[in-house]
């Protein structure tokens, strides 16, 4: 099943999650000590004023979604209706974005263990591999000299000193 | 006369020579990767420095700022990924171009617009520095916030058609810029806790985010063949009648870059935003940006690569380094036994003016090298794409980590890109999240700083002649603004 929505709804659901996010905002700002040092607006007081802002323009946006007659909701809706094989489309493209979401919170977890050389390598390989690529040797070969490549550029070259790995002792 | 002669003569000496083109290579390099800054692509060479003579060692670091600043732009348009802070406001319309396959068009433009923009800043560094220099000490507190809601002003030409989504992204952007201590009493602030949020986040993570990885995260769900055509594969310089289009726009970006650039502590990026927003405003044709416009690239770069001289006003003549970069070229000087400031110019012009000779050589090494690389680097970004998004993802992932060596600005970095998604999806602007990211900071701590000298008395922001007359400006612009869009919406509705 896949949800479609349009410019209005999408409108309207941005409204909301801002204004959540700006009354806690708000909240949280209120809940901040002042030290000694503080001013007489304090710690608090620019952010609450920004997160009240914020408040009122996710309101104004809610109202907006209710006035006129917007033509590119309209459209989307048409175009929503029309275009079901499309709608697979993003179902798959958006798994597609999850495996990469995954793939880079692997490389930052394997970093440190792995070492900077050999896990780049692996992001090549598995990226490379979810965007469409065989797994054949062009893509073990850019894997593999990606890695070392990157590594002497910013480890030997710029002197940015890259993880070892603790697996190898590093 | 001795000195200028004296900076002549270094025109022709080899040792500055290879220091401008070194440096400027260099420069490009560290710029054109994602967490190299200027300043520590700067920084790195500093040391090797110290055995030379002062003004080879400055006409060094002073290339490598010219060429990082150029080279940020390179990435910015080939992969939206901005290798500076300064070349997110490029990333837009250069990007766009490169989509569809005019990228090389769209780096020649930035190339030129680079070098006009450094010439021309050059010729105000060398022309202007004295009276200039006051321009600097003008600055209170309260005109520096002032400074900042001049930059806020600019949120309505940078939301692509919804002031609304534009404004929740700008306030969304200054709600990032809080994080961490607050820049008055060290109070920390929406840190959660955690150590690594205590210094606050780095623009450069959140503009990486918003901009590259967001941009994987939607490329890998288009199929491996649904690419941009590859019609330019080599660099293409403006020809006559597109170098008449875009003078306006360097026009503009050369008269902003140089007021910021001598304003310390305002900087290239917020000088790229105000120029690429009053270029769209000035423009004949304001419905191309966005969408891939020339001007939309000229007017940044050019603002951003004047700066690259105008920076050095304030750093020359009054010792104030206004950015990290003009702090990195201070210790230049210092290391050298040379102190900026009025006296610099009685004490040491030989050096001075072989700095203005050497920043000339500069501009001239970065038009060349950018010549050179520019379509090696299209071609590059034309192998195919699952290849491509896989080395961009290690390059943007490493240059990330390269920054702080912190795995939690890896896990930052992913999440910001998530957010981009979501902006992307919800079709919200992402430029005035930036814009709120950056000038956060200059806005609150001098509000604050201001009512802390006045006593709480707002009235010193219109008693300040500089603050009254850049918020006038500010309100000139908003005004001019909501008028276009709102008699521009009827006029449409009427001639429709």
């Amino acid at each position: 099943m896949t949800l479609q929505f349009t410019d209005r709804q999408r409108d309207r659901l941005l409204a909301v999650i801002v204004a959540v996010f700006a009354a806690s905002y708000v909240a949280a700002a209120r809940g901040i000590e002042d030290s000694l040092l503080s001013d007489a607006v304090g710690a608090g007081g620019v952010p609450q004023g920004v997160g009240i802002a914020m408040l009122v323009a996710a309101v104004a946006l809610f109202i907006k979604t209710f006035m006129g007659r917007d033509a590119a909701a309209s459209t989307a809706q048409a175009q929503a209706e029309s275009t079901g094989e499309k709608a697979d489309e993003e179902t798959g493209g958006l798994w597609r974005t999850a495996g990469l979401v995954l793939i880079l919170i692997g490389y930052g977890l394997l970093l440190p263990r792995l070492g900077y050389p050999l896990t780049v390598s692996l992001l090549v390989l598995a990226s490379g591999w979810l965007a469409g690529a065989a797994f054949k040797l062009p893509l073990w070969l850019c894997a593999a000299l990606t890695g070392p490549l990157l590594w002497g550029l910013f480890d030997q070259l710029l002197q940015v000193r890259m993880p070892v790995g603790s697996f190898w002792g590093g | 006369m001795d000195a200028l002669l004296h900076a002549l003569n270094h025109l022709a000496s080899v040792s500055i020579i290879v220091a401008a083109f070194g440096g400027v290579l260099w420069g490009i390099l560290g710029g054109a990767l994602p967490g190299i800054s200027p300043s520590i692509a700067m920084a790195l060479l500093l040391p090797f420095t110290v055995g030379m003579d002062p003004t080879t060692a400055l006409v060094l670091l002073a290339s490598v700022y010219v060429g990082a600043e150029y080279g940020g732009s390179i990435p910015a348009i080939l992969i939206r990924t901005p290798g500076t802070n300064s070349a997110s406001a490029t990333v837009v319309d250069g990007y766009a171009m490169a989509a569809q396959g005019r990228a090389g068009e769209a780096l020649g433009i930035s190339l030129i617009s680079g070098l006009w923009g450094g010439l021309f800043g050059l010729a105000v560094l060398v022309l202007c520095t004295e009276s200039l220099a006051k321009v600097a000490l003008a600055f209170t507190p309260a005109a520096y916030f002032s400074l900042g809601i001049l930059g806020l002003s600019v949120i309505a030409g940078l939301s692509g058609g919804s002031l609304l989504k534009g404004t929740i992204a700008a306030l969304i952007g200054l709600t990032i810029a809080f994080i961490g201590s607050d820049p008055v009493s060290g109070v920390p602030r929406f840190t959660f806790g955690s150590a690594d949020l205590l210094g606050g986040v780095k623009p450069i993570l959140i503009m990486v985010g918003l901009f590259a990885v967001t941009e994987m995260l939607v490329q890998i769900t288009e199929p491996p063949w649904a690419k941009a055509n590859k019609s330019e594969a080599r660099l293409k310089l403006p020809n006559w009648a597109m170098s008449k289009r875009l003078f306006k726009p360097q026009a503009i970006g050369a008269v902003i870059g140089t007021v910021e650039g001598v304003t310390p502590g305002a900087g290239g990026t917020i000088a790229a935003f105000m120029a690429y927003s009053e270029a769209k405003r000035w423009s004949s044709q304001p419905e191309e940006f966005g969408h891939g416009s020339p001007e939309g690239i000229a007017a940044p770069e050019c603002a951003n690569n004047v700066v690259t001289a105008t920076a050095l006003v304030p750093l020359l003549s009054l010792g104030i380094p206004g950015s990290n970069s003009a702090a990195i070229l201070l210790g230049g000087f210092l290391i050298h036994g040379l102190q900026p400031g009025p006296l610099l110019f009685e004490k040491a012009p030989e050096v001075v003016y072989g700095l203005y000779g050497g920043l000339f050589i500069a501009n001239i090494a970065m038009l060349l090298i950018g010549m050179v690389i520019l379509s090696p680097c299209i071609w590059l970004v034309n192998r195919p794409k699952p290849f491509l998004i896989a080395v961009i993802l290690a390059l943007v992932m490493s240059g990330v980590y390269a920054i702080h060596q912190s795995l939690f600005e890896i896990f930052l970095v992913i999440a910001v890109g998530l957010l981009g998604y979501a902006m992307r999806w919800f079709k919200m602007p992402v430029l005035p999240l930036v814009l709120g990211l950056v000038l956060g900071y200059l806005v609150e701590s001098n509000y604050r700083r201001s009512l802390l000298i006045s006593g709480g008395e707002l009235s010193i922001f219109v008693t300040d002649k500089v603050s009254l007359g850049l918020l006038a400006l500010a309100v000139l612009l908003t005004g001019y603004t909501a008028w276009k869009e709102f008699f521009g919406v009827k006029e449409k509705k009427h001639a429709s």
